[in-house]
Parts: structure tokens; sequence; C-alpha cells
């Protein structure tokens, strides 16, 4: 009887800790948690939203964030002029959208790059990849085309690999922040780009 | 006055069953001695700070400040079932030390800040009990019940033995484990294992001294279920907690994961040492603690005490692999290295009076930090 009810306790412990194990390997939470507390990926919690449909896009340098995005991953912190990728957070930053989109559609933002960036980066829509040419200087227009996409919940900008911080360009800077892109406006259009003018 | 021996025979006959209680359990009456010694000069310290007009101190009830407020909320509402505005929440905070305030709370109806730092001081005085006790192998006379048990009493971090934190109670609770796991008592010692797996996140850790002491008799051939259960009982706490966070939560390691609001993120324990040790002030002094565990962990280990060497560099590694703040007191609060002190001293007698003029010195510097606002003392 004494051995039984031994028996029985260890099994009932092994039990508990096998739930334990699964609850760990199972986390049921937002992603805009995980990408805060598990992975660390974004810089602020809760940053609020806003009412704002897709098309009016999001400025980046605005408190809060429209209601048609979920959560910001990737990026630094918010500055009045937008918000800069950074590789401390991941070297993919990205939107995570409230609601999955489909069709075609045209992304278009105004970005600037880091002194880091002298070439390209990937967005990424769902499925779809493009790779974008930098502009280098001042804030640009980029409209980017996706086309005949599958729904789709992100919109990702992958950037190179281990940037190097910006105190290797501008020493007096201070800032030891590895940025790509700073994001000022990003809109996303259903349909086709207007033609460049 | 001379002091003798309590294992002395010859002590005069009485019939108050107190009295033969008391002398047949001598740790109980010094613990209780040692304990109102620790409360006054905390009130008196406390009190001196006002005269000068810095430090704000009306009543014991003012002790309660910084973290105490965290365990009082899980008292008072239960877990966050979300992050506040601001990222925190009071998911590092386990539950064991702010059950102990419900009945001063609860029961007793006292103030809630009242409730968390009677709790604290309550906890106080088994911690002062179970390391004279802990430490009984060293020496069994009145005189060195004193001396070890002043060593809890008048701890340099003093103040959070009196501030509604859970340093007291999770070093209780250390201690008595290690004591029921030296008397072989495999069954007790997991049930305080489980408990104190409950009051800080580290306290899991003892599965692994627990392993040590339960292989050391006989190794696996002799290792029966008793000891098989102990074992399984000592992380339960852990267990059970991590259970309920991921029902109110949906993640398991929410102790873990809220740390980030706090600018704590893992990373190399080795880092945050040198990081310690090439800044200036509180960061240098912490590492220099830091130094001063792991080299009382190994000493304890040459000392053929692998259970308390071993307990104690993982309890210093795992909160070093996140920041410096606060480790001060994870290792003063840790019956292992007290350990270590109190055998040192004993070997050395002579610098008992250096270390007890550095523990008042550190531990009023500490309780005037206290009541002025200054942070490092979180």
């Amino acid at each position: 009887m004494k051995n039984t009810l031994r028996w029985a306790a260890i099994v009932c412990l092994a039990g508990v800790y096998l739930l334990a194990l699964l609850a760990v390997l199972h986390p049921k939470v937002s992603a805009a948690y995980k990408a805060f507390y598990i992975r660390r990926t974004a810089a602020e919690w809760n940053q609020g939203h806003y009412s704002g449909a897709l098309q009016d896009g999001i400025l980046f340098g605005r408190e809060g964030l429209p209601e048609w995005v979920d959560s910001l991953y990737g990026f630094s912190f918010r500055e009045p002029w937008g918000r800069w990728t950074d590789d401390t957070y991941g070297s993919v930053a990205g939107l995570l959208l409230a609601q999955p989109v489909h069709g075609p559609f045209c992304v278009e933002l105004t970005a600037k790059p880091s002194h880091a960036m002298s070439k390209s980066f990937v967005l990424r829509l769902g499925k779809q990849s493009q790779t974008v040419q930098v502009i280098p200087g001042d804030p640009a227009i980029y409209r980017i085309q996706f086309e005949g996409m599958e729904w789709a919940n992100r919109l990702e900008f992958v950037m190179p690999k281990n940037l190097p911080p910006e105190t290797d360009f501008d020493p007096k800077s201070g800032d030891t922040r590895r940025v790509g892109m700073l994001i000022v406006y990003l809109k996303m259009i259903p349909g086709q780009c207007a033609p460049a003018q | 006055m001379a002091i003798v021996s309590d294992s002395t025979p010859t002590q005069p006959h009485t019939s108050n069953p107190v009295v033969q209680f008391l002398r047949r359990h001598p740790a109980i009456w010094i613990a209780v001695v040692l304990w109102v010694g620790s409360n006054l000069f905390v009130q008196t310290v406390a009190k001196m700070g006002t005269w000068e007009g810095q430090a704000r101190y009306f009543g014991i009830y003012n002790l309660c400040q910084w973290d105490c407020g965290w365990y009082g909320s899980v008292l008072e509402g239960d877990y966050d079932r979300a992050p506040h505005h601001d990222g925190t929440a009071n998911w590092p905070f386990h539950p064991a030390f702010p059950l102990t305030a419900y009945p001063f709370r609860h029961w007793l109806k006292f103030s809630l800040p009242m409730s968390m730092v009677l709790a604290s001081k309550t906890a106080l005085l088994f911690a002062i009990y179970a390391f004279i006790v802990l430490v009984r192998e060293q020496g069994d006379s009145t005189a060195d019940h004193f001396r070890a048990g002043s060593l809890v009493a008048f701890n340099p971090y003093l103040i959070y033995a009196h501030a509604g934190y859970a340093e007291p109670l999770y070093f209780a609770l250390t201690a008595f484990a290690f004591i029921l796991a030296s008397r072989r008592r495999w069954i007790s010692s997991g049930i305080t294992g489980a408990f104190l797996s409950l009051t800080r996140f580290v306290g899991f850790l003892f599965v692994f001294s627990y392993a040590i002491m339960s292989l050391r008799e006989g190794g696996w051939r002799k290792y029966d279920r008793t000891k098989l259960i102990g074992l399984l009982l000592c992380p339960l706490g852990t267990a059970l907690f991590m259970l309920y966070m991921y029902h109110l939560t949906g993640d398991a390691l929410v102790q873990l994961h809220i740390q980030v609001a706090w600018g704590k993120t893992p990373g190399s324990p080795f880092d945050v040492l040198w990081m310690c040790l090439t800044s200036h002030h509180w960061p240098r002094v912490w590492g220099v603690m830091v130094l001063g565990g792991f080299a009382a962990s190994a000493w304890l280990c040459k000392l053929g005490k692998p259970e308390f060497g071993v307990y104690l560099a993982l309890a210093i590694f795992i909160p070093l692999s996140a920041s410096y703040w606060a480790i001060a007191r994870y290792i003063w609060w840790q019956p292992p290295f007290l350990y270590a002190v109190y055998y040192t001293l004993r070997r050395h007698a002579a610098w008992w009076p250096i270390y007890t003029a550095f523990a008042a010195g550190l531990s009023a510097f500490m309780v005037l930090s206290w009541f002025t606002g200054h942070n490092f003392v979180v």
C-alpha cells in the first residue's frame, strides 16, 4: 500500500512537471507580447492605437499606431521624424497587420538610409519579396508593387545582417544603435502604384 | 559575565516548563533576543534619520517601499492579467511571501504596508533561528549561537528583513531545507524546498543541493523512492506558479519575460561582472561582493560542503546574468554565504570586531538611504 502511494506521488509530480513543460513550449500570447517580452524584437510595449484606415498610412513619428497595425517589431524607439530599423532588435523589422490583406498592393514609403546602408534591402509582404535599391541622402519616396498576393499579415523590411553602429561613422553622435532605414511614412494602397512623375 | 554553554548539565533546576523548554532549546530565546535587537536597531537608526530632517519615517509601515508595494499588490489584487501601460507587472514577485502577510492583513486587519512589514519581520525571527540551527555543528555554546544569529539579525543588508521583502522568508526556508536534508528527512526537506521555490525564482536551485546531499547517502544504488519524491518536490512551487501564470496570462515564464520591462535581458554574467568592476562607486562595490560570493562558493566546496557552494554559485549566476541591480541583497541573504562568513570568523576570531564594524556601518547606512529616496537600495 505504502509503495503504491509512493509511486502515485511520483507519477503525480512527474505529471505536474510535464504540464509545466507543455505550458512553456506553447505560450498563448499576442504577437505584440511575444515581440516585446519573449523575442525582445520590439522596443516598446503597448503603443496604443488611434483610428486610421490602411489607405491613410502610418506616420512613424506619431505616438501610437493606427488601427490597421497590430504591432511593430525590429524598430528602434519613436523619434519625431520617424523610426529607424534597428539591428539590435533583429535584422527583420516589420508591421504586423491587424487584418490580413490580399490582392495587388502598392507599398509607398518615405524613408532614408543610415550611413551603413549603401545598397539595398528587401521588402517582404506575405510570401512575396522585392529588392529595393536605397536612395542616399534625404528621405525619398519609394513605391514598391506587389502583384497577385495571397493573404498576408506582415510587411517586413529585411536589412543586411550585422550592420555597424552609427558611432563607426560619426563617433561624436554617441548613437550606438545599428540602424538601417529611417521610415518616416508608410502607406499600403490596394491596386497598382501610380506611375512615377 | 561568563557565558555558559547550553549543553552544560549543571544548570540550576527549575520546575517552570517554559524555562525548561527554553533551556533545552536555547536557539529559540537567543533568536528572539536578537530579533528584538534587530528591530530596535532599525527603529533607532530610522528615527535618528528624521532628526536630521532627511528621512521620511513616521512608523514602521513606512518601511514598506519599492518591491514591498509589488508584493502588496499580489496580496491585495492577485497577479496582473496583462502588463501595465509602462510594460511592468507584478509577475516577478512570487506568491509565498505575500501569502504570509495574509493573516496580518485579513485576520488582524492591519493596513497593507503594515501587513507586509510585519510578515517580513516575523520571517526574520525564523531566519535567525534557522541559521543558528544550521551552523550548530560549528559550535553549540550560547556564545556561538549569539554570534551565528547576529550575522542574520545584523546583516549589512538588514533593511530588507524589515521592509516587506521576501528575503527573510527565503533565507529561513533555504536554511530549513538544508537542515532537514542534512538530517535525512527527505520528504520534509522536499516540501520546504517546494515552498522555497514558491518564494523566489532562484528557490528551485535547491533541487541541485538536494540531489548532492541525497546522492552522498549511498549513491544511485540506494536512491529509494522517498528520496526521489523529495527531489521531485523541491521545484514544485516553481512548476505550480508557472501553471497558474499560464492559466492567467498564457505565458508560463512571465516571471522571466517581464524582466525586460525593467531593462533586464539575459546575457553573460561575466560581462555584467566585468562592467561592474570597471565602473565606479556602487557597481564596483557590488562587483567585489560578487567576487566574494564566488570565492565563498569555491571555498565551501573545498570544505566538503558542495551543496552550499553549488547553490550559492548558481544563485548568484542567475540574477547576475540579467543585471547587477539588487545583486548585493541576493548575496547577503543566502544562508551558504553567511555560513562561509561564520566559518571564517570562527577560524579567525580576531576579525569579529572588523566584521561587526563593517556590518553595523553598512546596515545603518542602508537604513538611512532607504528613507532618503536613493534608488540604489532597491
